[in-house]
């Protein structure tokens, strides 16, 4: 891109800003949300929630965490990508797409068998979702 | 509203990557799926904490209750006043009409009485 076809450097640092900022916070709302979790079951509380939407912040964030990555070395720093370094960040923007689709039902089903193999029960009056949301809490059987 | 506020979201993301000058191909694109589910994630959150919706549901509940109470109160008033006027028009053509009896009598009496007189 011509220096002339450029936008200003504050919107370019603005725009680094803001994906750098969404990928912290996608990341950690993450793993705090996986903290909490594994803590939980370690601990053996009796009521464990799991919150299945934090599941798809692993993608989402490492998705956004490139893209800033990619857009300060080419927008704010001026370097020029290779075409290996392209191929890399292509390659990782798909993975990070897929992880973001199939880590939830993984972990999800992942978490089910554990939690029976613990005795705990899904409280179905308490669970619930909405589209790809879903947050289902487990009490264990005494 | 939730759709549209992740809606505006994507785009907003996808430039900023368009702004950063980011050239592989399939960055924007990418950005708005990314910034797209996790804004509808982070707003059902939001939502589950607050209870927006509950409390909008609530709150055209309210407004309907009170656009049909306004109905009725202003039906009530439109027979009420309608009512005062049936009453009033009612008594003005009674009293108009104890006026014009009253006067006609008169006069046939003043009539009656002079002719006898004369007739003397």
């Amino acid at each position: 891109m011509n220096d002339e076809q450029r936008p200003p450097l504050l919107t370019r640092i603005l725009s680094g800003a803001l994906l750098s900022a969404l990928a912290l916070a996608a990341l950690a709302w993450f793993f705090i949300s996986v903290t909490e979790f594994i803590s939980k079951f370690r601990l053996g509380d009796p009521v464990v929630g799991f919150d299945k939407g934090s599941m798809y912040m692993l993608g989402c964030g490492l998705g956004l965490l490139l893209l800033s990555i990619g857009g300060v070395m080419q927008g704010i720093l001026g370097l020029k990508l290779t075409k290996k370094m392209d191929v890399l960040f292509t390659r990782g923007l798909v993975i990070s797409l897929l992880l973001m689709f199939a880590f939830p039902q993984l972990t999800h089903y992942l978490v089910d068998k554990y939690a029976h193999k613990q005795h705990y029960s899904i409280c179905s009056d308490v669970t619930y979702r909405w589209l790809l949301y879903g947050n289902s809490i487990t009490r264990k059987i005494k | 509203m939730k759709v549209g506020i992740a809606t505006g979201a994507s785009i907003a993301v996808a430039s900023a990557v368009v702004a950063l000058g980011f050239t592989v191909a399939i960055g924007p694109i990418v950005a708005v799926v990314l910034v797209g589910v996790g804004a509808s994630m982070v707003l059902s959150i939001l939502d589950e904490c607050y209870g927006i919706t509950d409390r909008v549901i609530v709150g055209l509940d309210d407004i309907s209750e009170n656009i049909g109470d306004r109905i009725e109160g202003v039906k009530r008033n439109l027979y009420r006043n309608a009512g005062e006027l049936a009453d009033s028009v009612f008594d003005y053509a009674v009293d108009s009409a104890k006026t014009i009896l009253i006067n006609t009598a008169r006069h046939t009496l003043d009539k009656l009485l002079s002719g006898r007189l004369r007739l003397r």
